[in-house]
């Protein structure tokens, strides 16, 4: 087997919602990250979804953050860049979302213990039970720091909180020499 | 704010936080490669100790079309309960689309008979928390066709308005697979499992 699977850490929101998710103390004997999650989240003023919202080493300054986008919506398609943190949508509490459907999101993180910038790229689905108002794409994202990541925080938009039965796992990938 | 913050082991140095940790958390439960055209495969009593499930697979079909797709449902429900949107790219343009109160989920994407000789489409298809009965499920997948010239290459999510826990999946042709198609089903553990 060229490359193996390891589960580090599974969060499973409770009742009452979380405001955020973190992953501390991340082993640096891994070649890759990939964290698989699957959240919905309280906000009401996304019509397609929330944003989810990715920090490392406890960093929240935007500008430390750049991402580029593809992603298709209703009938259209889109491409943008932005200098933010938010990195995939999912699905949230605006009316036009279907209630009791989550995303289902993946992000993956090569070579995260390196002392380069770190790149990372993520595929997401925020469904809905409509031909309007669903969005699914691809990020791919930079953050501009030669840090190691050793913790992770994933947030919906301040102040909202992940509902509950959100999950969040954080694996990591080995490259068999 | 929810935390895990992860230990090591000072001998071994692997991970005992939250659980046990072990090599190969993504483990193959189901592998078919099909020896003659067939219409239908159907992973059964699917086990549920694991987080996620995910679908691998190459195939062909035997209609006369360059691209083709498959048709999925879950735990032999072919009632109105799914959805699909599509985001695909040919080489040259890109189209959206999207299906809603299907019997089916129509995913995309296999090479038809059509396709250059031997030329197999591809497809992953990540189902998360597969046996959770709190939730509605949510697929997202990825799949492509390269046909020396033409082919496309599409993600796609699907919605299969049930919190049943999976337990059967069946993969349908509109016509049929052929000869050396394949398709294995993975069970991806979740932390301390």
């Amino acid at each position: 087997m060229a490359y193996t699977y390891s589960k580090l850490a599974t969060y499973t929101v409770g009742s009452g919602g979380i405001s955020s998710v973190s992953f501390l103390n991340i082993p640096q004997d891994y070649t890759d990250l990939l964290i698989k999650a699957s959240p919905d989240s309280t906000y009401t003023g996304g019509s397609y979804g929330d944003g989810l919202y990715v920090s490392y080493n406890n960093d929240t300054t935007s500008t430390n953050y750049n991402n580029r986008y593809f992603y298709a919506y209703d009938s259209a398609s889109g491409s943008g860049a932005q200098n933010l943190n938010s990195v995939a949508l999912y699905p949230d509490d605006a009316a036009t979302m279907t209630n009791n459907v989550f995303g289902n999101l993946d992000v993956y993180i090569p070579n995260y213990s390196s002392v380069y910038t770190k790149t990372s790229s993520i595929d997401f689905a925020s469904e809905v039970n409509s031909t309007t108002n669903w969005v699914t794409g691809f990020f791919s994202s930079t953050w501009n720091k030669p840090d190691p990541i050793t913790s992770i925080i994933l947030a919906p938009i301040a102040t909202y909180v992940f509902k509950q039965y959100s999950t969040f796992h954080l694996y990591g990938i080995k490259a068999e020499l | 704010m929810g935390s895990i913050s992860l230990k090591t082991k000072s001998k071994s140095n692997n991970l005992t936080a939250p659980g046990d940790v072990d090599l190969g958390a993504m483990i193959p439960i189901m592998t078919t490669t099909l020896a003659t055209t067939t219409a239908t495969i159907t992973f059964s009593a699917i086990p549920q100790n694991y987080e996620h499930l995910q679908i691998r697979a190459i195939g062909r079909t035997n209609r006369a079309n360059t691209t083709d797709v498959a048709r999925i449902t879950y735990n032999g429900n072919t009632g109105s309960v799914y959805s699909v949107h599509v985001l695909n790219g040919d080489g040259s343009a890109t189209e959206s689309f999207a299906n809603t109160s299907q019997t089916y989920q129509q995913l995309y994407i296999l090479g038809g008979a059509n396709a250059g000789s031997n030329i197999f489409g591809t497809f992953i298809s990540d189902i998360l928390d597969y046996s959770n009965t709190n939730k509605n499920k949510t697929i997202r997948q990825l799949a492509g066709i390269d046909n020396n010239g033409s082919g496309v290459v599409a993600l796609s999510s699907g919605l299969f308005q049930s919190t049943s826990a999976i337990t059967s999946i069946t993969i349908n042709a509109i016509g049929s697979f052929v000869q050396y198609s394949s398709f294995a089903l993975y069970g991806i553990k979740r932390a301390g499992a």
